[in-house]
């Protein structure tokens, strides 16, 4: 899969979890707490939703919010999973 | 004066009960009084009792000291304002509320923040610990710190009107805080920051003797005794662990399966609260500075956080069939807990 398409996925599903966030103008390389509000829930309903997109799973372990400063650290972890 | 004032807080390094977040994010951050705070939280209990608002069996875990730390702590200034002192010396709450932040004095009490301050159409009442630290009084708003408005602990604002509203539909029954001390009143908690002196030194016995009853689990409720004597069956220390997967097994088995994360939540928070207990005492030269000791401890922390995330989700997926993690999570946290802390105790 091609990292646009990838990409475009992950966001719809973001904007599923975080419906305020505007997706057409979001910053890839922002905090997710500071500037999206994403918290300790948030993260994990954010990764269940991926899990059912992409058809991939995280470990346990990889349910921690501290591991993932921006969208571009959520599009790596599932990059590297769909692969 | 001015239309505004906002008492400093920081976000608290703990938040699992009200009390908790409130006193940490009060002086969490004051140098002295670490002092008091890492020489405190070591031992941990818990036992089973009635919800307060479903009637369910919960169980309640807590750090000591628990929510009398607010009174207790030396680095706090506390008073204690029955309703009716409130009424006498200003004609409303709000009034009160402000004059009082004036002081430099934040304001902790039940309020009902069901219909009043989340939903108005709600026809049940919420009563739960409010903590007031700003006043705007252009915008007619108090600054507010507490879990119901977010899925996690936050500060927001609330109107002065619905502030009022909470205070006033809460009964003396209802007012929880009040009751647990036997006052059977209605009323405010008053407090302010005490920081400016050392009032209490780093007690490094107190933290051994602590630490030594807590790997032993054991039963130290005779310690409180001249505050309160009414106990349930109560378990301690490490034992808390047992306690905590016992009650996630429960929990999952139910045919409506509950996913209160709670006691799971206060026990990773008292692993947070330790391994900085750890980091402090080495940077302050009480136990010499060893990596070996902090990067087990730093298991410890995350698999209690990987058992508390692990519960969020299966509350998200419905998913309940990982008890056998549940498990290995807590269980390995509990045996490398006890390994580096009894390494502790020799070291200090």
């Amino acid at each position: 899969m091609d990292t646009d398409a990838l990409k475009s996925r992950v966001l719809n599903v973001f904007s599923e979890i975080m419906p305020e966030v505007d997706i057409d103008t979001i910053d890839m390389a922002a905090a997710l707490t500071t500037e999206y509000g994403v918290d300790s829930v948030s993260i994990i309903q954010f990764i269940v939703g991926l899990e059912g997109e992409f058809d991939i799973e995280f470990d346990d372990y990889e349910l921690a919010l501290g591991l993932y400063y921006d969208l571009n650290d959520i599009l790596s972890t599932v990059a590297a999973k769909v692969k | 004066m001015s239309n505004k004032k906002i008492l400093p807080v920081s976000y608290p390094m703990i938040t699992s009960w009200q009390w908790h977040a409130t006193l940490f994010s009060i002086i969490g951050d004051d140098e002295k009084a670490k002092n008091w705070i890492f020489s405190n939280y070591i031992q941990l209990r818990c036992y089973n009792i009635e919800e307060i608002f479903t009637g369910d069996e919960m169980l309640l875990a807590d750090m000591m000291p628990g929510s009398s730390s607010l009174k207790e702590c030396p680095y706090l200034l506390f008073s204690l304002m029955t309703k009716e002192q409130v009424e006498s010396y200003c004609d409303d709450i709000i009034t009160f509320i402000i004059k009082t932040i004036d002081l430099g004095g934040y304001v902790y009490g039940v309020f009902d923040e069901a219909k009043i301050l989340c939903d108005s159409g709600a026809d049940y009442k919420f009563p739960h610990e409010l903590f007031i630290f700003g006043y705007d009084k252009d915008t007619q708003e108090f600054h507010v710190g507490d879990f119901t408005f977010g899925e996690h602990y936050s500060y927001t604002t609330v109107s002065f009107e619905d502030v009022k509203r909470g205070y006033e539909i809460i009964t003396a029954s209802e007012d929880h805080m009040f009751k647990d001390d036997y006052k059977g009143r209605r009323g405010l908690y008053v407090i302010q920051k005490n920081t400016s002196k050392t009032y209490y030194e780093l007690d490094l016995n107190y933290i051994k003797d602590t630490l030594v009853e807590y790997l032993e689990g054991k039963d130290t409720k005779n310690h409180f005794r001249m505050m309160r004597n009414r106990f349930s069956d109560t378990v301690f220390g490490v034992n808390v662990y047992d306690a905590v997967l016992k009650q996630i097994g429960i929990q999952l088995s139910n045919d409506d399966p509950d996913f209160d994360i709670r006691a799971l939540h206060l026990v990773y928070d008292h692993k947070v609260l330790m391994i900085e207990r750890l980091k402090y005492l080495m940077e302050k030269g009480y136990l010499e500075h060893n990596h070996e000791i902090l990067d087990d401890y730093m298991s410890v922390v995350n698999n209690m956080l990987t058992a508390r995330n692990l519960l969020i989700k299966c509350s998200i997926t419905g998913n309940i069939d990982c008890l056998d993690r549940f498990e290995k999570y807590i269980m390995e946290a509990k045996a490398k807990e006890i390994e580096v802390l009894n390494k502790v105790v020799e070291l200090l």
